[in-house]
């Protein structure tokens, strides 16, 4: 069971590092190529920025989602370095509680918010298509850090297990 | 704990008067039971932010423009169709129509209920370089309203319509990389945008509306005695709207000369020329965008 | 109150900032009876998010990146030591001159510091440079990197104060050039009454011009960057794209980055994208809350009881920037301290530019005093210098920086007379 969660967590991660690579990709890309496009063809893409910034957004959510994974995320970590290692192993595995209560909580709001018949509606201004596909990455997102949360508790419950032998 | 009226205008716009004449009134009229606190300029988050806060309940009133709101309710483009009204006055002729209000209604499955129209002043262009005609903006890049109408209307005019938001319109147009912008005379005055680009051509192409609307989760929760006193206050508000923002179109134009805004005598029939056919497609696609067309085009 | 305590518990208990942050928003809801809001927290953050200045930042992380990778930073530390390597202290000085020119191209202090640290440092010692010397000054140089455009930290206050950003890059090259100047002193200075510095080493003629020659391709990057954004031919986002197609086509022309290599740089700077935009997003869901509440209004309130004077204001606004740069990671504190405070400057009739340079000034200093220093980290890491011995090199320095930061404070001309000019023409 634990060796399946963990396996789920680090495929899910190698999924994610894809995506944000090739968003970050294409979103230098299209900047590269508008500027090109602007000063020696003067024919500025129209799209160029309105869709850079729904990668941002997209490569923002699975960014974070990846500093998750590594336990990468700033931190302040005094009282985590000056505790044993045992005692940072449980205090790693509250924190994570903290951290996997915030996630499930926005995962869930942002799930509330797509499936509001009000906010499936409404259009984008230049694409004309619902705006919810692309707020739906949100609460995907959001739901991938839960495990990803989720499975770097058990491993800390472990550890903390471990060191008590 | 007060009532909250958000909307996206500075202080000094109309619709900003129009929110404060309706907190006060609506205080006065429920003997101070109902205090409003109005947020202008975005404070509570932009338009798609705000509605959201209606949809929950959290802002009770806001003042949003068609624009946003027809990315939810299509027929709202109707009220952007080019060249459909002669000016300011003949556009607040427009809200009192079958299809006007019919358009508030259909806000009910957005969660909000649309209870008036408020208005700004007629779309002009201000550039850079002076534009005399249609001509003269081809290939030029000029910052537009997000919204299909105005897209397909600039597009029409060989132009480059780009989105941007109102902060970066100063230094882009200092930098030229916006050669014009499609602005209101309430927005030249209150930002100086004819600091940076000092040619006005008044082409008169849109009507600038927004709609009055009330959080339907907090609507439904009042008595039917509240309901009318709201309504009565937002009445009287719209309609004392439509006058200042009628006086506004025309002291707004004496300040922006004054400030320095060069009027450039344009040929507006080259811009004319296009109207029809920009708004055509939309009167094609939505039943009361047609009928609204209509019942507004003659008043 | 019970907000501010559980933000302070969580944020030292160690949990991730960007956590504490949206808890504490969380935390705000709960006990001001504004449970309404949960529904719009997914809209604000998503909301936050969606601003075109936000795309310059993977645009310089990324340059950044590919600086580090190819090999760039040695171009220019040998095109300094040509032209200042000869004087007493010549690679202080060089390193100080490189710096500017890395700043110039590098958007972050951190990133500038980690660049320099690696090299400078362990160069000056072979000179004969105290270690701990060498690192302060390759440390307080790399606080240049937020100050000369580009900058990261500019963008960052431009997003959540809302200002353009074209005119705050510009904003920084006066009080750039004072740094330079105050960080010189000190470096003189200590020549001369410290413990004295290393003999300089000149370089020969025909050298001197072969190295001059191959450092001129990667200062293009800078002329474009700043030449681009003061000409007004460029966006702040533009530049980025164009100094990342200079970097990338250098680095691989050099044949000191590959293809193959584009995963690991695109990947690092995605990440590092994240970080940043990641607390913008959660700060400005704490910002939007406590503005529904108005709590704008009563810090407005609160600071005009305290002063009307826009300098003390300032002063005020440093020193609470400073000790709260102690607790926390500087940058949050600039997220999330200066949407609070912009009702403040705007009621004191403070010009936005001016006061964008003093909270990046104040939010940089933050960034190389402990405990929380992530600049001096790197360098303590990077060429494993002890951190007491680092600080104290380093206070003398940090001491003129402040007294520089005063000055600009007191003197708004020195960061709004060459935006004011070049927006003029
Ligand atoms: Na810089
Ligand atoms: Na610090």
């Amino acid at each position: 069971m634990y060796e399946t969660i963990q396996k789920a967590d680090k495929g899910l991660a190698v999924i994610e590092r894809g995506l944000v690579i090739t968003l970050t990709g294409a979103i230098a890309a299209i900047m590269m190529l508008q500027v090109v496009m602007r000063y020696f063809f003067s024919a500025p893409i129209f799209w160029a920025e309105e869709i850079s910034v729904q990668m941002l957004v997209f490569a923002t959510l699975f960014g974070l989602s990846l500093l998750v994974h590594h336990n990468q995320l700033v931190t302040i970590d005094f009282l985590p370095n000056a505790l044993r290692p045992r005692a940072r192993h449980a205090l790693a595995a509250a924190l994570g509680l903290v951290m996997l209560a915030l996630f499930v909580f926005m995962s869930w709001l942002g799930w509330e918010w797509i499936s509001r018949p009000e906010v499936r509606i409404e259009l984008g201004a230049t694409t004309q298509l619902p705006r919810w596909y692309n707020y739906a990455v949100l609460p995907l997102a959001v739901a991938i850090m839960s495990w990803h949360q989720f499975a770097a508790i058990l491993r800390d419950l472990r550890a903390f297990a471990g060191g008590a032998k | 704990q007060s009532l909250k009226l958000g909307h996206i205008t500075p202080p000094t716009h109309v619709w900003n008067q129009v929110a404060e004449k309706i907190a006060t009134d609506l205080a006065t009229a429920s003997g101070g039971k109902m205090k409003v606190a109005v947020s202008p300029l975005q404070k509570l988050g932009n338009e798609a932010q705000m509605i959201n806060l209606m949809q929950a309940g959290a802002q009770q009133f806001g003042i949003f423009t068609v624009g946003g709101l027809a990315n939810r309710e299509e027929s709202f483009l109707g009220w952007s169709l080019p060249y459909v009204f002669k000016d300011v006055a003949h556009a607040t002729r427009a809200a009192s129509t079958p299809a006007a209000k019919e358009m508030l209604k259909r806000l009910d499955k957005t969660g909000l209920v649309g209870l008036g129209y408020a208005f700004a002043g007629m779309r002009h262009v201000l550039s850079l370089d002076p534009v005399r005609s249609a001509a003269d903006l081809r290939n030029k890049k000029i910052r537009s309203f997000p919204s299909p109408v105005y897209n397909d209307w600039w597009n029409a005019n060989g132009a480059a319509p780009t989105a941007m938001p109102l902060s970066e319109v100063a230094p882009s147009l200092t930098t030229k990389l916006l050669d014009a912008v499609d602005v209101d005379l309430d927005a030249l005055v209150g930002l100086k945008f004819h600091q940076q680009a000092p040619n006005l051509t008044l082409t008169n192409h849109m009507a600038f509306p927004a709609v009055i609307v009330v959080s339907k989760k907090w609507w439904d929760s009042r008595t039917q005695a509240e309901r009318d006193m709201i309504t009565k206050v937002v009445t009287d508000a719209e309609q004392w709207g439509f006058k200042a923002a009628i006086d506004a179109d025309a002291s707004n134009l004496e300040k922006a000369k004054a400030d320095g805004a060069k009027v450039i005598d344009g040929d507006i029939a080259s811009f004319q020329a296009v109207g029809g056919k920009v708004r055509d497609p939309y009167i094609a696609k939505n039943p009361l965008i047609a009928d609204f067309y209509k019942q507004a085009k003659d008043l | 109150m019970i907000t501010l305590v559980v933000f302070f518990i969580l944020l030292f208990a160690g949990l991730p900032i960007v956590g504490t942050i949206l808890a504490s928003a969380i935390v705000f809801m709960a006990t001001s009876d504004l449970a309404v809001l949960y529904d719009s927290i997914p809209i604000q953050f998503y909301g936050a998010l969606e601003i075109n200045s936000l795309l310059a930042i993977p645009l310089f992380l990324l340059v950044g990146e590919i600086m580090n990778k190819a090999g760039l930073t040695q171009r220019l530390i040998a095109v300094a030591e040509v032209l200042v390597g000869g004087l007493k202290g010549g690679l202080a000085y060089a390193n100080l001159f490189t710096n500017a020119m890395a700043a110039s191209i590098l958007g972050s202090a951190v990133a500038q510091i980690g660049v320099m640290s690696k090299v400078m440092i362990p160069a000056m010692e072979r000179k004969g440079y105290d270690r701990a010397f060498s690192g302060a000054v390759t440390v307080s140089a790399g606080l240049l990197g937020p100050i000369i455009p580009p900058s990261m930290l500019m963008i960052i206050y431009g997003v959540v104060a809302v200002q353009p950003i074209a005119p705050l890059f510009i904003a920084g090259i006066v009080p750039g050039i004072l740094l330079v100047s105050a960080l010189a002193l000190v470096i003189f200075l200590y020549g001369v009454f410290g413990p004295g510095l290393p003999s300089g080493t000149r370089t020969g003629r025909s050298a001197s011009f072969k190295v001059l020659l191959e450092g001129l391709v990667p200062a293009v990057i800078p002329v474009v960057v700043i030449g681009g954004i003061m000409a007004g031919v460029m966006t702040p986002t533009e530049s980025g794209a164009v100094a990342s197609i200079i970097a990338l086509a250098l680095g691989l022309v050099y044949r000191e980055i590959h293809v193959r290599d584009l995963g690991r740089i695109l990947l690092e700077v995605g990440t590092n994208t994240a970080t940043i935009t990641g607390l913008i997003a959660a700060a400005s869901v704490l910002s939007w809350v406590l503005a529904f509440q108005g709590v704008p209004d009563m810090v407005v309130e609160y600071m005009k009881g305290l002063t009307d004077s826009p300098f003390i204001f300032l002063l005020l606004v440093i020193a609470m920037m400073l000790v709260l740069g102690m607790f926390l990671e500087s940058i949050s504190v600039l997220i999330v301290v200066v949407p609070l405070l912009m009702p403040v400057v705007s009621s004191l009739g403070i010009d936005p530019i001016h006061f964008g340079v003093v909270c990046t000034l104040a939010t940089v200093i933050g960034l190389v005093t402990p405990p929380v220093g992530p600049g001096l980290y790197i360098a303590i890491v990077q060429a494993d210098i002890r951190m007491g011995p680092l600080f104290r090199a380093t206070a003398p320095f940090l001491a003129i920086v402040m007294l520089v930061m005063i000055l600009i404070a007191a003197v708004p001309e020195i960061s709004t007379w060459l935006p004011a000019l070049t927006a003029g023409n």
